[in-house]
């Protein structure tokens, strides 16, 4: 029995024998040039990605407005900026129960250097801070700059930023993945001092061998052509990108293309609109134990966007535009478009007042301050303003298109729409107090040409909202520009179903109040520019900032050629006919071309610059305290951040300040001021050349400018004389040098 | 009477041979794993170490063939009790955190060696080859097993040594020792049906034991089964129905975590193809990537060295021994040497068969070392023991065709070896003449 036992034995253990010998054919002859792939792999080093750099963004004429510049960050470990910034909670009491912290992390991470120095972990600890604040006062010392100054607090607060954003990151990854796991960012230095010049690298080297946490990383930093404070809207800033873009990058599994946490990112303007193109991808190097470099993929730069614009007249426009503002005195700020009519590239997007993008960091609290100028809006875009009498043309137009007018039709204007209610209803000629001739029995080109109200009531009655809007719509009030920008508003454009969605019904008076202009009806300068560019040319067209891609879709409308020849005498009128409303202001003293425009003074609210908030103090005493502020809510928010324990009702909270701070006589009210218009090509008889289409539509706003023919007019007519000056008699923008203007 | 403890006999030979093999090979490979920037420790230091520890085995080896097995086995339950003292420093240094001034210090959180200048001595080591001799005296005569309760005090008595061993925790042995239980009890004729019933228990019992491991444990078996892409995708698009094998997180970590030293000990064994990079060439070689590297997965870097080639040779060293083993076995009719030879057998080939099944991703990882070859004093050191025992009782196969005699004759009255067969069921024949070989 036992030599039979032994057998089975052995054959159990030959079988176990042939297993193993079967796996190790299957490793070893079957699979061995796969692992021998794997054995390769498995030397390689954590790969190293390289920086890309942005694209640039050029104007028309290939001047650079803003590219990235080499510099250098100085960037600290995560472990080091967690560690330095927690506070020291009381000590759990069993072990198991303590969760790893970063004091602990960050004292495993550079053991030698303390646990080496000492057993006891407090001591260590307490080694570690003070080596941390040493870091934070040697870069203050070494970084603190007038522009930009440092402290060790406002150290602290950016490691503070940076650690709460690593984490909310971690929380969103969580989400995704459904478990808790380090992110990379937990891991990497992070950039407390951004953008060292070759200077600053010297600097940073020194502190290098006395703190193990402290990195060079190579960088680049975005900087704006010289005085490109005209740009700073337009072409927009970058900024860290947030947790939220992180967490949901369509490119987060491409390791080479995906957000890093501490990546900067376009947030505004071209920036943002072009990010896909400017933003290149990173390179990577991987290396094996050996030194031999396994993979090298290349960064890939960004590619450069050009932009429509017009540097020089950008540049110029700003300066008139500054000019008119700061000599108005309750003006807050105003814009100037001006749009290439065929292709409706815009040439100039001017808002004022702006800053200085070099230095945006450093104004930015004054900036967010300003209540009264706002410099941060993006005017020629963002902001929305009543038209006034510039949609009159379309009034008319839609007057001659549905038949209720006809080309010789008169209307006589007394200067009220009512003659029992001289209050309401006024032709602006009849302004308060001030009795000037009314415009008498006129037609479409001298109504246009006077800018007549009454005759614009009456033919908005005829012809009705429904009507009025669809005209309104077909020329973009109320829809998306397709500038590509994020800033752009859409403007309102009240249709009946709009006005219904706020619970309004559609009264006569709507007809009246859009047939002017006024009312609920809002444009932006970029509409009011395309508008212009409409007039001028009989289509339709989505506006085009930065190049490249489709052609923008164009519409034409359907007016008849007859109304449009008389809708453009008319606009021409206004500037060239000694009735027009800019004729005293705006009419171009030149050959060969003619400023025509409509002038628009749309009626303005003042807006609030600051709050009065009454509020119990912790005491119970009753107190008043006033807060700058644009808007309740703000109020609200600045003042809960600074008395905390206050309480008060949001009730009682009024208006403190508005702006403008000039208060105008009984009767009068403020208005911003408009000029749309083109610059239409003359005939050698100096009348205007009709069969050539303008090449160039411009639109001004003046904020609280008052009258748009006394305000903006003349704003409208230094634009005209820059234009030509600039492109010549011919209007040629693309002309690759000026051309010389014969004597 | 006695042969000279240098007179090895024939399977002797052979398994000398075997030996030397593999603990050349063991020591070739410990000598070229030069780790010195990494876990601080030193090829050529460690191969002249275990140089030592194999010459100071062999001496030792020398000294129990000397004494004779049979003079050993009277002292079988005192080495047991021994060997089980042994054990219980480590037990009183985990229940109390007493280290016995830095003897028993814990590596790892694991309470399993006493560290002694120049080398670190694990007890558990010891007590294989003590269970082995005490758990064969035990058997050798006894009738009772073949009834069912008769088991139970085999078990029982298995269950000291092995709970402190399970206490350390070292479930590497404990799971080692089980086989060599069983083959032991099937081989002094227990029935087979009161061992499958034992068996059946035992598996019974797996679902509730896999509630009771640590999470550690778990997942090294649950390691072995991520080898499997199509397990691991599956699990990370719906972790829900493999609750019980892994999570989503283990599932994505496997190959950087639970899966690190399988996935690397695989890369190592598999780029070896079938001739190996060559002595000291070769990744795995050169570069610390595979933890144990000199110690439990030595296969793997012999398997990376020389390849298929080696790793068959590996296999041969022990089917040898094996072979040499069972007809060691099968030759002497001393029942208590049976059951010894047949327990050094098993013990090793369990060692064996375990450990290149971790190498080779086969079986989870239970820190066994492979047998001569993996670096380590007190490993070298059982399993020379073991194998002196079974050249022992090699050398004295006790010359008899009767029925089974008493005890006290079977060690007393030994006659003097004679030439020809001695045992009718053998083929094997008897000793050989001197040859005058000897260790020297």
């Amino acid at each position: 029995m036992f030599d039979r036992r032994l057998k089975i034995l052995l054959i159990v253990f030959s079988l176990a024998g042939l297993v193993i010998v079967g796996r190790l054919v299957h490793l070893q002859v079957i699979n061995a040039g796969y692992y021998r792939k794997r054995a390769e792999q498995s030397l390689r080093l954590k790969p190293k990605q390289l920086p890309f750099v942005r694209g640039s963004v050029v104007d028309r004429t290939g001047e650079v407005l803003v590219a990235d510049e080499p510099g250098w960050d100085l960037c600290i470990d995560f472990v080091a900026l967690a560690a330095d910034i927690e506070e020291k909670g009381p000590p759990a009491k069993d072990v198991k129960e303590r969760k790893p912290n970063a004091i602990d992390r960050a004292l495993g991470t550079w053991r030698k250097r303390y646990r080496g120095r000492t057993a006891n972990k407090d001591e260590a600890e307490r080694a570690f801070r003070d080596e941390m604040d040493i870091t934070w006062r040697e870069i203050t010392f070494l970084f603190s700059t007038e522009a930009e100054p440092l402290s060790t607090e406002i150290l602290r607060d950016r490691a503070r930023v940076i650690v709460d954003r690593v984490q909310r990151i971690r929380r969103a990854v969580e989400r995704r993945r459904g478990f808790n796991s380090p992110v990379l960012e937990e891991t990497i230095p992070h950039a407390i001092v951004t953008g060292l010049d070759p200077q600053g690298l010297i600097k940073a080297h020194d502190l290098l061998p006395d703190f193990p946490w402290i990195h060079v990383v190579a960088s680049s930093v975005r900087t704006y052509v010289d005085y490109g404070t005209p740009f700073a809207h337009v072409l927009g800033r970058l900024g860290r990108v947030s947790a939220e873009t992180v967490a949901e990058d369509p490119m987060a599994d491409e390791p080479l293309a995906k957000y890093l946490a501490d990546e900067h990112v376009g947030i505004s303007g071209v920036e943002w609109a072009a990010e896909r193109t400017l933003r290149g991808r990173r390179g990577q190097i991987t290396r094996d134990r050996r030194g031999e470099i396994i993979e090298d993929i290349p960064a890939l730069n960004g590619q450069d966007v050009t932009v429509a614009l017009h540097a020089a007249l950008q540049r110029r426009l700003y300066g008139l535009l500054g000019t008119t503002v700061d000599q108005v005195p309750e003006s807050s700020g105003g814009a100037i478009v001006v749009l290439d009519v065929a292709s409706r590239e815009v040439l100039a997007l001017v808002s004022y007042p702006s800053y200085d993008p070099n230095r945006f960091n450093e104004l930015y609290d004054s900036l967010r301050d300003d209540t009264v100028s706002l410099p941060l809006r993006f005017r020629a875009l963002a902001n929305q303003y009543a038209p006034g009498s510039t949609v009159k043309p379309i009034t008319c137009l839609v007057g001659l298109d549905t038949g209720r007018i006809e080309l010789d039709t008169r209307i006589e204007c007394t200067g009220y729409l009512f003659p029992n209610d001289r209050d309401h209803w006024r032709c602006w000629q009849v302004h308060g107090t001030s009795m000037r001739k009314a415009h008498g029995s006129i037609d479409v080109v001298g109504a246009l040409t006077g800018s007549c109200n009454v005759f614009m009531y009456k033919v908005g009655e005829m012809v009705g909202v429904d009507a009025l809007c669809s005209a309104f719509d077909m020329m973009g009030i109320g829809k998306d520009p397709h500038i590509g920008l994020d800033e752009a508003a859409w403007g309102i454009n009240p249709t009946p179903s709009w006005l219904a969605s706020r619970n309004s019904p559609v009264y006569p008076a709507h007809a009246r109040n859009f047939a002017i202009g006024q009312g609920e009806i809002l444009v932006t300068p970029i509409q009011m520019a395309n508008l212009m560019a409409t007039y001028a040319s009989g289509r339709y067209r989505w506006v085009r900032l930065i190049r490249g891609g489709e052609p923008s879709p164009e519409w034409n409308l359907p007016f008849k050629p007859e109304h449009w020849a008389a809708v453009r005498q008319g606009i021409y009128g206004v500037v060239n006919d000694p009735d027009g409303t800019a004729y005293k202001t705006a009419r171009l003293v030149d050959d060969h071309i003619a400023l025509c425009g409509k002038t628009g003074s749309a009626t303005a609210r003042p807006w609030t610059t600051s709050y009065r908030i009454p509020y119990l103090d912790a005491g119970g005493q009753e107190q008043v305290t006033v807060v700058p502020a644009g808007i309740k809510k703000h109020a609200i928010d600045q003042f809960t951040l600074e008395h905390p324990l206050a309480t008060f009702d949001p009730e009682d909270i009024v208006a403190a300040s508005h702006w403008p701070l000039v208060k105008l006589p009984e009767g009068q009210e403020y208005s911003h001021a408009w000029f749309g218009g083109y610059l239409q090509r003359l005939g050698p008889d100096r009348q205007p050349d009709w069969s050539a289409e303008p090449r160039i539509a411009i639109a001004v706003l003046v904020e609280f400018g008052g009258s748009g023919g006394r305000t903006s007019g003349p704003l409208a007519k230094q634009v005209a004389m820059e234009l030509i000056d600039l492109f010549g008699p011919d209007l040629d923008f693309d002309a690759p040098t000026r051309p010389t203007v014969s004597p | 009477m006695r042969r000279s403890p240098l007179d090895l006999t024939e399977p002797g030979w052979v398994i000398f041979i075997a030996i030397g093999i593999l603990v050349s090979m063991g020591i070739a490979t410990i000598a070229v794993t030069d780790t010195h920037y990494a876990s601080g420790h030193d090829g050529l230091r460690n191969a002249i170490k275990q140089t030592a520890f194999v010459l100071t085995s062999a001496l030792f080896a020398l000294v129990v063939l000397r004494i004779g097995y049979q003079e050993i086995s009277r002292h079988a339950y005192l080495i047991f009790v021994v060997a089980v003292l042994g054990l219980v420093p480590l037990l009183i240094a985990k229940k109390t955190g007493a280290t016995f001034g830095g003897l028993a210090t814990p590596i790892k959180g694991a309470y399993r060696w006493i560290r002694l200048p120049g080398f670190q001595l694990q007890p558990s080591e010891l007590m294989k080859v003590a269970y082995l001799i005490a758990l064969a005296w035990y058997l050798r005569y006894r009738k009772n097993y073949l009834r069912f309760s008769g088991l139970l005090l085999p078990f029982l008595i298995s269950v000291i040594p092995l709970s402190l061993i399970l206490f350390e925790p070292d479930l590497g042995t404990v799971i080692l020792l089980l086989p060599v239980l069983f083959t032991m009890l099937f081989m002094a004729g227990a029935k087979v049906r009161h061992l499958l019933i034992i068996a059946m228990i035992g598996v019974a019992l797996v679902p509730l034991a896999w509630r009771e491991l640590k999470p550690y444990q778990r997942l090294r078996v649950t390691a072995v089964l991520l080898q499997s892409d199509s397990l691991r995708r599956a699990i990370i698009a719906d972790p829900a129905p493999y609750k019980e094998i892994a999570t989503k997180r283990q599932a994505i970590e496997w190959s950087a975590g639970s899966g690190y030293q399988l996935v690397h000990s695989k890369n190592a064994i598999g780029s070896g193809g079938i001739f190996g990079y060559g002595w000291g060439n070769g990744i795995y070689v050169d570069y610390d990537r595979l933890p144990d590297r000199h110690n439990d997965l030595i296969l793997a870097i012999i398997g990376h060295q020389w390849g298929l080639c080696g790793c068959l040779l590996v296999l041969a060293c022990y089917l040898a021994i094996v072979v040499s083993g069972v007809r060691i076995a099968s030759v002497t009719s001393d029942p208590f040497a049976r059951l010894l030879a047949v327990g050094v057998v098993v013990l090793i080939a369990t060692q064996v068969i375990i450990n290149i099944g971790v190498t080779v991703g086969l079986m989870p990882i239970t820190g066994m070392t492979l047998p001569f070859v993996s670096y380590g004093g007190s490993s070298v050191m059982s399993n020379f023991l073991a194998v002196a025992l079974l050249i022992s009782v090699s050398q004295r196969r006790p010359f008899l065709l009767a029925d089974k005699p008493f005890e006290y004759r079977a060690r007393r009255e030994l006659p003097p070896p004679s030439p020809g067969p001695e045992d009718g069921r053998s083929s094997v024949s008897g000793p050989q003449p001197r040859s005058g070989a000897s260790l020297m």
